[in-house]
């Protein structure tokens, strides 16, 4: 009986790397594991999720494997004894060492990618003092309950002028094309998300925050509401096209004309 | 104990959650105005509401198995009223119970408006049952067109709670469409009949019931309730027929839009008297006193001082949800409800707006209309700051 629950318990790490090899390696479910990506950002976070995971894992498997290996060897049947001791200064400083280092090799890994995604603005040219939030964006996103709005400068490229392109629910935008967005709310805090772009940016009202991507795929997405906004929330979606740049011209064109002025 | 209260209970749950089929609601609010209307309060004899209940019944059936009188079967299509309604089940894919996975929890089962979310919202979701729709191409009192409900269906109504349901596939939003007609039409036909309850004699029946002495009565009642329920089934064939049409486009609206949006100007604080509602920068602070006409329905006509409690309440009781005043639009809001296309304009206000304070505009030629939309399109940009 003491057996089974080794075993058992022995289970858990070998599902776990099960696992961990699985998501990191993409076998078996394909797309399952992380949805499918559309875009230079979604490589970048996706790579610092397989890193998280293969050392999470390696913790993981490792605790795993010790629980079993102690309910195995030191079950009833086996009459092995445990050494007590109080206090050792080795594994002491190895507990917090390994921890604190591999935390601190986290964080700082990651400081390029959030650079790239929150700080590098585009058009941003280093040692200049140009303020990145006074270009026109390509597109200005407005969230309210429960839908989004998306608004082009049109073709005088500035926005809030008559010349505005305004489409309800539908976002048009070229591939192969640095995208900058400025996301407004008119209500309550929504969140801007485009799954397969792992792209998320909460929209506070009153602030106006920009973002930047690079779509590299032509298709048709989901964009979705990712804060609980009100009882329509889960009916918050939009969609996403991306289409070459001179069909992207031809819609904004072809918009123009339909809008009759 | 305890084990027996939890079986007790989730029996109950068993027997009352699962087996019990909605049923459409009577119209109490329209019944509790016509007593108040027509008979001081005196409410109408139990067996008549039966009837009336009988009737819409007969012909329209249950949420579960919808149906349209004889005759008429081709103002909807029967296969999408089946996919509309009904229970949703659990394969999605089955391709049942539309209306009560999108619609039902704010518009109702019986598409009244004050399904389980409605008092929540403002403004409050649709009561289909007056006939009456905002957003259509067609003139006032006409039904709207099936492309006039499908557009809200697929648009939203942005500024209030209805969402856009453009990711649902189109034959989809082509069943809600007609099962929107349906429970419209029903709603209609039901305020008709309850209304000639006020007009039989003392133990006199809207339907007898049928037996073999009375055969002609009750032919000659049925023909009597068929001359109510035809001119309103009636009224929704070929609705395309009623579409205002778009008349006297100016050929250089485009090129000369700042001189019809000046001309528009003058208007909208002049002759059109736009300002009156709308307010002088167009946000819609002007009149802003009224209730529209799904509310004005039982306070007008039941004589209710919306501000004394006790003169409300039985309404409430009833199923009104508390009265509320009506905003004139915001006109500075980019989007217009009904559409935001010069054609739409014009006809918003051509046709103005059925059940809300919006007028026809019979007095305006059609250069004037058009001068007022190009206004529409410029007046969003215009500074709310007084020139002077």
């Amino acid at each position: 009986m003491d057996r089974f629950w080794s075993l058992l318990f022995f289970a858990v790490p070998v599902l776990g790397l099960i696992i961990v090899l699985g998501a990191v390696f993409d076998i078996g479910l394909h797309n399952a594991w992380l949805p499918e990506s559309i875009g230079p950002r979604a490589d970048g976070i996706d790579h610092l999720f397989n890193l998280f995971h293969i050392i999470i894992g390696i913790v993981f498997v490792g605790t795993g494997l010790f629980l079993a290996l102690s309910l195995f060897r030191f079950r009833s049947e086996a009459s092995a004894t445990a050494s007590y001791f109080q206090h050792s200064t080795w594994l002491e400083l190895l507990w917090t060492l390994i921890p604190a280092g591999t935390l601190i090799f986290l964080a700082l890994y990651q400081l390029p990618y959030w650079q790239k995604n929150k700080e590098d603005h585009p058009s941003f040219q280093p040692g200049t003092a140009q303020s990145a939030d006074l270009e026109t964006p390509t597109v200005r996103v407005v969230a309210y309950q429960f839908g989004w709005r998306f608004i082009y400068p049109g073709l005088d490229g500035k926005l809030d002028t008559r010349d505005d392109i305004i489409s309800e629910n539908l976002l048009v935008l070229p591939s192969d094309q640095e995208i900058v967005a400025e996301l407004q709310s008119r209500d309550v805090i929504h969140s801007f998300s485009i799954n397969k772009l792992r792209l998320k940016q909460d929209i506070v009202p009153g602030l106006a925050p920009r973002i930047w991507f690079k779509i590299t795929q032509n298709g048709v997405w989901e964009i979705n509401c990712m804060e609980l906004c009100g009882w329509g929330h889960f009916r918050m979606s939009a969609r996403l096209k991306t289409v070459p740049t001179n069909e992207f011209d031809a819609w904004l064109l072809d918009t123009v004309r339909q809008r009759g002025y | 104990m305890a084990l027996k209260i939890g079986i007790a209970i989730g029996l109950t749950t068993l027997l009352l959650g699962c087996s019990s089929e909605p049923q459409f609601r009577l119209n109490s609010v329209h019944k509790l105005t016509l007593e108040k209307e027509f008979q001081d309060g005196e409410p109408f004899p139990e067996s008549h509401i039966e009837q009336v209940g009988n009737l819409v019944t007969a012909f329209f059936g249950t949420p579960d198995d919808p149906h349209f009188p004889a005759g008429y079967e081709t103002l909807v299509n029967a296969e999408n009223l089946q996919r509309a309604a009904g229970p949703v089940p659990s394969d999605l894919s089955a391709g049942r119970g539309l209306y009560r996975q999108h619609c039902a929890h704010c518009h109702g089962i019986t598409g009244d408006g004050a399904g389980s979310t409605a008092a929540s919202l403002n403004p409050y979701p649709r009561d289909f049952r007056l006939g009456k729709f905002k957003f259509k191409s067609t003139r006032m009192y006409r039904p709207p067109t099936d492309e006039d409900i499908r557009r809200v269906l697929e648009r939203g109504i942005a500024g209030s709670a209805m969402p856009s349901f453009a990711l649902l596939p189109s034959d989809q939003i082509d069943a809600l469409v007609d099962y929107v007609k349906y429970l419209s039409i029903r709603g209609q036909v039901e305020r008709a009949l309850l209304e000639e309850l006020t007009n039989l004699e003392d133990g006199e029946d809207l339907l007898p019931p049928k037996s073999q002495d009375n055969q002609e009565d009750y032919d000659y009642a049925l023909e009597l309730v068929m001359e109510l329920v035809d001119p309103i089934l009636s009224k929704w064939e070929n609705p395309d027929a009623k579409v205002v049409a778009l008349e006297g486009f100016p050929k250089d609206f485009k090129r000369r839009m700042s001189l019809y949006s000046d001309a528009g100007k003058q208007l909208f604080f002049g002759k059109a008297n736009c300002v009156q509602c709308h307010g002088e920068t167009g946000i819609g602070d002007g009149q802003t006193e009224n209730y529209d006409d799904w509310t004005n329905e039982w306070l007008k006509r039941a004589n209710v001082d919306p501000t004394k409690l006790e003169q409300v309440h039985p309404f409430l009781m009833a199923g009104a949800l508390p009265p509320r005043k009506i905003r004139p639009r915001n006109l500075r809001d980019l989007v217009f409800r009904g559409g935001s296309h010069p054609n739409d304009l014009y006809r918003r206000i051509k046709a103005g707006i059925e059940g809300s304070n919006m007028p026809a505009a019979p007095a305006l030629s059609d250069v004037e209309i058009w001068s007022l939309v190009a206004y529409l399109i410029e007046l969003p940009y215009e500074s709310v700051l007084r020139e002077d």
